[in-house]
């Protein structure tokens, strides 16, 4: 994926396993909401033609119509829009060294912060409610050793099955970081804290 | 009363700044999504239905007579809001 070019100083041997984006179920209620404020004009044209035959044979009243109801169309288009883009640019990036997480908070705002994987001391699926269920997504927490540092990767598919990958590339990368500095790692190594 | 023309140039501005915010909103989309063809497809039917919209609606507008008198209150509320004491019937 072209994703990798939004992870800083990516290192030859890293590759990406999961690219994590909500689940689509996510964006059901804004697809509900758009069809109603897209049945809207159609509704009133609907019902002023019947209602009110003559209302649309004056071309100058039927411009009017128009206008108005082109810009409302075009704004719940935005809308919609709007909103798929913040879905889709919301991201979580799993390598085999560590967890990115970018945020687009509405057209101007974006975050990005990642942890190293042998920091990580817990992951936590967590799958609740009829639908998810049903669907299987869910949420996934991963907790470093340092008490602040908290990944929530919301409503994403499959929480259990990933949950478990993470804990394995944990296990990986703990390994690899302990060769390179030739003993296991403590907890003071992993908060950044020197006792 | 004001000419219908009034109504277009408004409707102008605001068909500009909805295509102001969709330009950031395509900028955003292309420069912080995956470079895949799933995003390129997305952006294609997004301005795709802009074009239909506004295609469709500036073809039905190009046959309108713009110096048309219209009024944006309706008829019945100026007859109520016109009278004057004169026309009210006196009780007997």
């Amino acid at each position: 994926m072209s994703l990798a070019r939004f992870i800083a100083g990516i290192q030859s041997d890293e590759e990406i396993v999961y690219a994590l984006r909500r689940f689509w179920f996510a964006l059901i209620p804004d697809f509900i909401g758009a069809f109603f404020i897209f049945a809207i004009p159609v509704g009133t044209y609907i019902y002023l033609s019947n209602a009110q035959p003559a209302f649309f044979q004056d071309p100058a009243r039927f411009a009017m119509f128009l206008m108005g109801a082109s810009l409302f169309f075009l704004y719940g288009w935005l809308f919609l829009f709007q909103n798929f883009a913040d879905w889709y640019l919301d991201v979580w990036i799993v390598t085999n060294r560590r967890i990115v997480n970018i945020e687009q908070h509405g057209l101007f705002g974006r975050t990005t912060s990642e942890l190293m994987l042998y920091n990580v001391q817990d992951v936590t699926s967590d799958i609740r409610g009829f639908f998810a269920t049903m669907f299987s997504y869910g949420n996934i927490s991963i907790q470093t050793a340092a008490e602040k540092e908290h990944f929530l990767f919301e409503n994403v598919a499959h929480p259990n099955e990933i949950a478990k990958r993470i804990l394995e590339l944990t296990h990986d990368a703990r390994l690899v970081e302990e060769s390179h500095m030739g003993h296991a790692v403590t907890p003071e190594e992993m908060t950044g804290k020197e006792e | 009363m004001f000419p219908l023309g009034y109504l277009l140039v408004a409707w102008l501005i605001l068909l500009l700044i909805h295509g102001l915010v969709s330009l950031l909103t395509l900028i955003q989309i292309l420069r912080y999504g995956s470079s895949s063809s799933g995003t390129y497809f997305v952006c294609f039917i997004f301005v795709g239905v802009i074009a239909l919209v506004v295609l469709g609606t500036g073809k039905f507008l190009l046959d309108i007579d713009w110096n048309t008198p219209v009024s944006i209150i309706p008829q019945s509320l100026t007859s109520i809001f016109g009278r004057t004491a004169t026309d009210i019937p006196l009780q007997p």
